[in-house]
């Protein structure tokens, strides 16, 4: 048996805490700029104040949640980062909101151009109802996709980790897919657009636990590659997924922190009430 | 769920804080055995130990129970990590005064116990920081708890100097051997249970702020 | 055990279920129900068996493809009236379902919710109730005097497809309304321009009811005699249109026309031709029906 020994370099030192702190989750950095930011954001509809006040950075490349009980505004905020709102009447926005240091709300702004840029997933899957290669490759299509379309529909299928099941079924109806499966379907579409930042309003709601497990997997692998705004009334939820969370109450921003410290050692008593459950 | 989650997390608090108050008794209890042989007294604090023992299992029980059925976050949780680890402290407390109780069958004790001031001296300091550690966790008060801490160097200094003493008195009395190692392990079991409170104290610390302040030399 | 179920109050509340009758009622109300539905199917049989039993006999071939004869009645053919009637129905379509769809989409998706259109969605609504004989006189004066198409079928065409045209855009507005908010917000979350979500998803997800929709108003266009006499159709034609600028006759007019007469031939020709008119409904509708299927079959996706 010839065993090689490989010579220690000189300068090599052992580095104990890189051992020790192998949890992704650990090493986050906190000080990059944000990739979307809010001022004093304020979202009215008619007379009611819906969003009061909030200002929150959103960093890359992480996962923030927002968590809070029914009607506290938080679907609203998330709404108005890719100004979904504007198809409600009523709406009045003040304050600001910055995507990559652009104001969002600025006149010359395009929403299109913006949508492009910052996917969504909603509660319930809303797939077209047309083929799966169709539901993934339409927004590309519309929008000028110079390159092979078969390849991003098969890339984006893979990142959704939908490809295994789909793949020989691609021209079927994306309805006859399992609840699961449409969800992971409409994440596939959303990331075809290849956005930046990912919003997801409650994306597990209407799905079964294994269902569940499988998108917060999925999430969990993509916060490597988009900034992902997760929006969940699933304490649990947030606590397993994301990297910091927000907690909102009656439109207002009470809290927000690194996820391990909110749910160890919240500062407002608001949030402690509402994360152990006295309230909401 | 969660009112009834809340009651349950009472109950367990409250259970604790009795056996803590059991382990007070003890403490007091097999120190009277000690300076005056009360062998009834020794066998009944042994009794006790059992007692303390099966409540410890059941706190620690209850505990992991509470953690997999209701998965708590916040002040609960540290409330719940921190019983655990004051049950587990509490129970090397009872462990520790029985072995005080057992040198109580040795008369010899009894002789050079009168004569040890700086003994009695441990014993009060190692009371009061049980007290105070007790105290501090029935009430939450990390200020108290904090004090308990600081007041540990003292007591450690204060068995430095019985150590150093009878090493001191040893060569002259040799005879009397038996009676000094006695002495010399309740000192020590004395200064352990000072070591326990000083844990419950951070514990204490932990459930209050957030923060895990062991293994900290405090300055001085 | 906790405080919180003392405070519940335990007592079963009274219920007074009447379990027998509701059963007695609704079943009284499913019976009226079915005797209506009856009572409709009834006359609509007596009325079919009876025309029938009028000009049944007269149907055929040498009927659909000869001319009305004033010499011999019961030699007298439709050709005439049915071909203005085909020629009417095509150019109707042509004209009424674009600009319906096209101003129902407006409408529904891209128009901002104010109160001047709903003032507009009323005067619509309102519209598909005035008597067809005004739109009638409508196209006389803009279409054969105005636009000087004279009285062709284009003419006739073009009042008929104002008098389906309100009924078109409401049925369309409503089906592209029921098209749910979902689909339109997927679409727009990857990037796309509001006509691209209506274009690629709103109107094929809609065009099974909008064509139902069509169906129906084309069906009516199809019955009506008055807008097309007031236009200037014709009672009595040997010709059949060869242009849109021809002058034509109907079936509905045609049968009116004999309806008047009475000696018992035209007594027959009436019920013929009403036979060849509700054969033509019918065709349109199975073709219509046959079109939606195949779409939904294919999905065109």
């Amino acid at each position: 048996m010839v065993t090689v020994s490989r010579p220690v370099a000189a300068t090599q030192t052992l580095n104990l805490a890189s051992l020790v702190s192998a949890r992704p989750e650990t090493i986050i950095d906190q000080n990059s700029s944000p990739v979307i930011r809010t001022e004093d954001l304020t979202i009215r509809y008619g007379s009611f104040a819906a969003v009061r006040n909030v200002t929150l950075d959103i960093l890359p490349k992480q996962v923030t949640a927002i968590i809070g009980p029914s009607g506290c505004g938080k679907s609203t905020f998330l709404r108005a980062i890719n100004r979904m709102n504007d198809f409600v009447d009523g709406v009045n926005v003040s304050g600001r909101l910055m995507f990559l240091g652009q104001d969002v709300y600025a006149p010359g702004t395009d929403p299109v151009a913006l949508r492009r840029r910052i996917g969504m997933v909603f509660q319930k899957p809303n797939p077209f109802p047309k083929s799966i290669f169709k539901n993934v490759a339409w927004g590309p299509q519309v929008n000028g996709y110079s390159g092979n379309l078969a390849e991003l529909v098969e890339e984006s299928l893979r990142k959704a980790g939908l490809w295994d099941e789909v793949k020989d079924k691609l021209d079927h109806s994306a309805l006859t897919l399992s609840g699961g499966q449409q969800q992971r379907l409409c994440i596939a579409r959303a990331i075809a657009m290849q956005p930046e930042v990912l919003l997801m309003d409650e994306p597990c709601s209407s799905l079964d636990p294994i269902a569940t497990a499988r998108v917060e997997d999925l999430i969990d692998e993509l916060k490597s590659q988009y900034t992902v705004v997760l929006v969940t009334h699933n304490m649990q939820q947030a606590a397993r997924v994301s990297d910091r969370t927000a907690f909102m109450l009656m439109g207002q921003l009470v809290e927000v922190d690194l996820t391990s410290r909110l749910f160890t050692t919240p500062h407002d008593p608001r949030t402690q009430d509402y994360i152990t459950g006295r309230f909401g | 769920m969660t009112v009834h989650f809340v009651h349950l997390l009472d109950d367990l608090r409250r259970r604790s804080l009795r056996m803590a108050s059991q382990v007070e008794d003890m403490l007091e209890e097999a120190v009277e055995a000690a300076f005056q042989t009360n062998q009834a007294l020794a066998l009944r604090i042994v009794a006790r130990d059992e007692e303390v023992d099966a409540e410890e299992v059941g706190v620690e029980t209850e505990v992991i129970r509470l953690l997999a059925l209701y998965q708590p976050v916040g002040r609960d949780l540290r409330l719940l990590a921190t019983i655990l680890k004051v049950n587990s402290d509490l129970e090397r407390v009872a462990d520790c005064v029985v072995n005080i109780a057992e040198r109580a069958r040795h008369l010899a004790v009894q002789e050079l116990a009168s004569q040890s001031e700086d003994l009695r001296a441990l014993f009060r300091l190692t009371r009061q920081a049980l007290r105070s550690a007790i105290q501090a966790y029935a009430s939450e008060n990390s200020d108290l708890a904090r004090q308990v801490i600081h007041d540990d160097a003292a007591i450690d200094a204060l068995y430095g100097q019985i150590v150093r003493q009878m090493v001191a008195v040893a060569p002259r009395q040799m005879p009397q051997i038996g009676g000094l190692l006695d002495l010399l392990s309740v000192a020590k079991n004395l200064e352990r249970i000072a070591d326990h409170a000083t844990n419950i104290a951070e514990d204490v610390v932990f459930l209050a702020t957030g923060a895990i302040v062991r293994h900290r030399r405090p300055e001085q | 055990m906790s405080q919180a179920d003392s405070a519940i109050d335990w007592q079963p509340v009274q219920f007074r279920p009447r379990l027998a009758a509701r059963r007695v009622l609704g079943g009284l109300f499913g019976l009226a129900c079915r005797l209506a539905a009856l009572a409709a199917g009834l006359v609509l049989g007596c009325l079919l068996w009876h025309v029938w039993r009028q000009g049944g006999h007269l149907l055929s071939l040498r009927f659909l493809t000869s001319f009305e004869s004033t010499l011999d009645p019961l030699a007298s053919g439709v050709k005439s009236p049915l071909w203005g009637t085909v020629w009417l129905i095509g150019l109707t379509t042509i004209l009424a379902v674009p600009v319906g769809i096209a101003a129902a989409v407006y409408l529904e998706e891209f128009a901002p919710r104010s109160r001047l259109m709903q003032l507009l969605h009323l005067n619509i609504a309102n519209l598909a109730g005035v008597p067809s004989v005004v739109y009638g006189l409508l196209g006389l004066t803009v279409f054969v005097r105005w636009c000087a198409l004279g009285r062709s079928v284009l003419a006739g065409a073009a009042a008929l497809a104002l008098l389906i045209l309100p009924v078109a855009i409401i049925t369309t507005r409503e089906a592209l309304a029921a098209v749910p908010q979902s689909i339109r917000q997927a679409a727009y979350s990857v990037g796309a321009t509001r006509w691209q979500t209506v274009r690629d998803h709103v109107l094929p997800a809609a065009l099974p009811a909008i064509m139902t929709g069509m169906i129906l108003a084309l069906s009516r266009a199809v019955g009506e005699a008055a807008p097309l006499i007031v236009v200037g159709a014709v009672a009595y034609s040997r010709t059949v249109p060869t242009s849109p600028l021809d002058g034509f006759s109907a079936l509905p007019i045609k049968i009116f026309n004999w309806s008047e007469l009475a000696s018992p031939e035209f007594v027959q020709l009436t019920g013929a031709a009403i036979l060849v008119l509700l054969g033509v409904l019918l065709g349109t509708s199975a073709l219509a029906v046959g079109i939606r299927a195949w779409y939904q079959r294919r999905r065109l996706w």
